[in-house]
């Protein structure tokens, strides 16, 4: 008998993530660009080499590998990962994929792996002229080796987030990149380069490694929470990827409520910032949550009595109990900071920052209530509304301002981050009216928005022919 | 022992009712033709029971195991061959099987015999190494085919697959299909070529706007539809050609149809053997020269007309809600 000999894999290796690889690796994309990479490392190398002294041309390098690199690993590779799941949904791929044994989160995470993979061959392929950039001198080898770490880690999150929101907003996504490069770019020349606000990292500092935890574990949760809203959009009902989500949501909201209160010494603006890191994932992945779970996944809490019945008020999927799990998470980080503030001067300029945040969200939500059944579409909808919103109130802002008058506040008033506008640019303005405006016209559109839920999930159907699965 | 189990299925794509209340059972080991004009509700029925597609009620049970409640058990039990499936960029016909047999959990050398038995099944071992963008129509329905029985599947669902197929590579699916049933897979097979779902199937489902409207092998689909129309013979003469035509006009119980080179083809409302020999009897004696006698074997596609016609005269009859009665 004839015995076929494709042994280029061994058999651990995830099938996803080999079928991703044997493609990965032949596409022009990642081959141009590690040839590129290596012809620029190559000119750059003979340049420093034959026109600086030699510490300068270590230093020079080092930048040069740098940049590249970051590049390469925060817009090429998130820029490939683009179309990761939209394309096997459009091609027809995808349903028989999920046909086999493997599950959405298989699926997904071995696109990821993929492309971390070949990140990974990237930064290995460097090493060289890190060595000698580091033989040249004026390098701080063990600090460049940490950088790379982190700017992989960071790179690895990113393309994460850019898989997972693949399955729905295939069209706005390469503008995330590039505005996530350039704000990144700013970032790790801030904290990375010593030439500008930060000075060189210490290795030696607690502060350094407390900076790098909290990092790591903030990209971490938002491009998991990324990659389950991805999983979840190509998961059929009877797969829940919710529950776990909203378990570790949970848990990050008591981590940073009890760290908070007792050893993190941190500002209130962190902390605060913190809570919506953790809530905002949960609001997102409400609005493509299914009106409830079939009952396969519903048996698996009923089954454990009276204790699942109140667990799965908080994770049973579907929006009802994700709007409650918000209502949770808010109160939590309401009462953390009610309790920081009495030793601490809360400013209420955070407080309209997240009033307006939430009350943009909530608006978003009530459009996409009323104009989006299709539960696909509904987070490229949100996101779509809230960049419009954004950059009305950027307009508002700057017509305020050079007007000075009342009558473009009100023109504006319906959209909420316009709040947070004419509060940072007016400071004569500071009023509670400001602030009443701000929580009632939040209130009003929550109410449009559970109305909206609440007669759609009434009607029939639930799903539209356009849905993959 | 059933294999499918369609219990009063319903899906809506927003008022469009894509399937109304479908209900059926197929039997372990059979061939069953899905048959249906286009947008009948053929491949969202199909769709549903390979698990991806959601009913809004009803239920579905493939070998036991309800689709919507246990969809990886489905999984395991079904294989699905869609109508079209997309290509994967730079990849081999032998990596894209690994690939899914390695998804479907085969390893080593489980993994190599599992795609051997496949590609040698469906004769795809000279193109092993062909990249799947290189592939003809016939070739590619060969691979999906190699693809949905990886798993080594107890029931075969496909949609379309002989669509587009030229008429060798149609022969070659056909007896695929066959060796398929003889070795005791379930097939469930839509088409459009009716005449090979009737050479194929053991039984056929015919569904018009959602609902099922015959359930039963070809014989009793053309006898379904051809009880009032009655029996079409084809006559050849020796002598005139409008001799014939000319009897069919004094004969009450012939109606002369088609004029054919000496002859023509002639429909008899009674098919009882005595009348037959008895209308032979008499055209004999009335001076034609019979050389031919032969009754004409109703194929499915005349079936099929016949069928959508008779709903469509169906659901004109019936009046729509809200009209004017005395109109």
């Amino acid at each position: 008998m004839m015995q076929t000999s494709l042994k280029d894999f061994p058999d651990f290796f995830q099938p996803m993530l080999v079928k991703e690889l044997r493609q990965g690796l032949r596409t022009r994309g990642f081959v141009l660009m590690f040839l590129a990479f290596h012809l620029i490392m190559a000119v750059v190398l003979w340049i420093a080499i034959s026109s600086y002294n030699v510490s300068s041309a270590g230093n020079m390098t080092n930048d040069a590998i740098f940049s590249i690199l970051l590049f390469a690993l925060v817009v090429v590779q998130p820029l490939r990962a683009q179309n990761a799941i939209s394309i096997e949904v459009k091609a027809n791929t995808l349903e028989l994929i999920t046909m086999t044994s493997m599950n959405a989160r298989r699926i997904v995470v071995g696109k990821w792996l993929s492309l971390v993979v070949q990140s990974l061959l990237l930064i290995v392929s460097i090493l060289p002229y890190v060595v000698i950039s580091y033989l040249l001198g004026g390098v701080n080898l063990l600090n460049e080796l940490v950088k790379f770490a982190l700017l992989f880690l960071a790179s690895s999150a990113l393309i994460a987030g850019v898989i997972g929101l693949s399955s729905s907003m295939m069209r706005i996504l390469p503008i995330i990149i590039l505005f996530f490069f350039f704000g990144a770019q700013g970032l790790i020349a801030m904290i990375f380069s010593g030439r500008s606000v930060m000075p060189e990292f210490d290795l030696q500092d607690p502060q350094f490694w407390l900076f790098v935890l909290l990092f790591l574990i903030s990209i971490s949760y938002l491009a998991w929470s990324a990659m389950t809203l991805g999983i979840h959009q190509i998961a059929p009902a009877a797969e829940n990827h919710i529950s776990q989500h909203r378990i570790i949501a949970l848990a990050l909201t008591f981590f940073v409520s009890v760290s908070a209160l007792t050893w993190l010494t941190l500002d209130l603006e962190a902390i605060l910032a913190g809570f919506l890191m953790v809530l905002i994932p949960v609001m997102v992945l409400a609005l493509n949550e299914r009106d409830g779970p079939i009952d396969s996944v519903k048996r698996r809490f009923t089954r454990l009595g009276i204790v699942g019945k109140i667990v799965s008020l908080l994770i049973l999927p579907g929006w009802p109990t994700a709007v409650f799990l918000s209502g949770v998470i808010a109160a939590i980080a309401g009462w953390t900071v009610l309790r920081l503030s009495a030793s601490n001067n809360i400013h209420e300029e955070f407080v309209v920052f997240v009033s307006a945040v939430v009350g943009a969200i909530w608006l978003s939500s009530m459009f996409v209530t009323l104009f989006t059944r299709d539960r696909k579409k509904r987070f490229g909808f949100a996101l779509a509304v809230m960049i419009l919103l954004a950059t009305l109130a950027f307009l508002s802002a700057f017509l305020y301002d050079s007007n000075e008058t009342r009558l473009v506040s009100w023109f504006f008033a319906w959209n909420p981050l316009s709040y947070f506008g004419y509060y940072m640019n007016s400071a004569s303005d500071k009023s509670q009216i400001l602030m009443l405006s701000v929580g009632v016209t939040i209130s009003i559109y929550l109410i449009f928005a559970v109305i909206a839920l609440i007669k759609r999930s009434n009607s029939q159907p639930a799903t539209l022919p356009s849905e993959p699965l | 022992m059933t294999a499918i189990k369609i219990e009063n299925l319903k899906r809506h794509f927003g008022p469009i009712r894509a399937i109304d209340g479908l209900s059926c059972e197929i039997a372990q080991g059979s061939v069953c033709g899905f048959i249906g004009a286009n947008g009948a509700g053929k491949t969202t029925t199909m769709r549903i029971l390979a698990t991806l597609d959601e009913p809004d009620s009803g239920r579905v049970e493939i070998c036991g195991y309800d689709v919507m409640q246990n969809p990886n058990e489905v999984r395991r039990k079904v294989g699905w061959m869609p109508d079209q499936f997309g290509h994967y960029e730079h990849t081999t016909v032998l990596e894209y099987l690994d690939f899914y047999s390695r998804a479907l959990g085969y390893k080593g050398k489980d993994r190599r015999q599992r795609i051997d038995e496949v590609m040698q099944f469906t004769d795809l071992v000279p193109l092993k190494d062909r990249f799947m963008n290189a592939l003809s129509k016939g070739m590619n329905q060969r691979l999906g085919l190699g693809r949905a029985l990886l798993g080594d599947p107890q029931v075969l669902i496909m949609d379309e697959p002989a669509a587009g197929l030229d008429p060798k590579a149609r022969v070659e699916f056909k007896h695929l299909v066959r060796v398929l049933a003889q070795e005791g897979k379930t097939i469930f097979i839509s088409s459009h070529i009716l005449s090979e779902l009737g050479e194929m199937c053991d039984v056929l489902l015919f569904i018009d706007q959602g609902k099922l409207v015959h359930h039963g092998n070809t014989d009793s689909l053309r006898r379904h539809t051809d009880q009032d129309a009655g029996v079409t013979y084809q006559v050849q003469l020796d002598g005139t050609d409008d001799a014939l035509s000319q009897w069919c006009i004094l004969q009450p119980d012939v109606r002369f149809m088609e004029a054919r080179k000496s002859g023509g083809r002639i429909l008899i409302q009674n098919d009882e053997p005595a009348k037959i020999a008895e209308l032979l009897s008499r055209m004999i004696h009335s001076g034609l020269k019979v050389t031919e006698f032969q009754r004409e074997e109703r194929n499915l596609e005349d079936a099929f007309i016949d069928m959508i016609g008779m709903l469509d005269q169906k659901n004109a009859s019936i009046p729509k809600a809200g009209s004017n009665k005395n109109s």
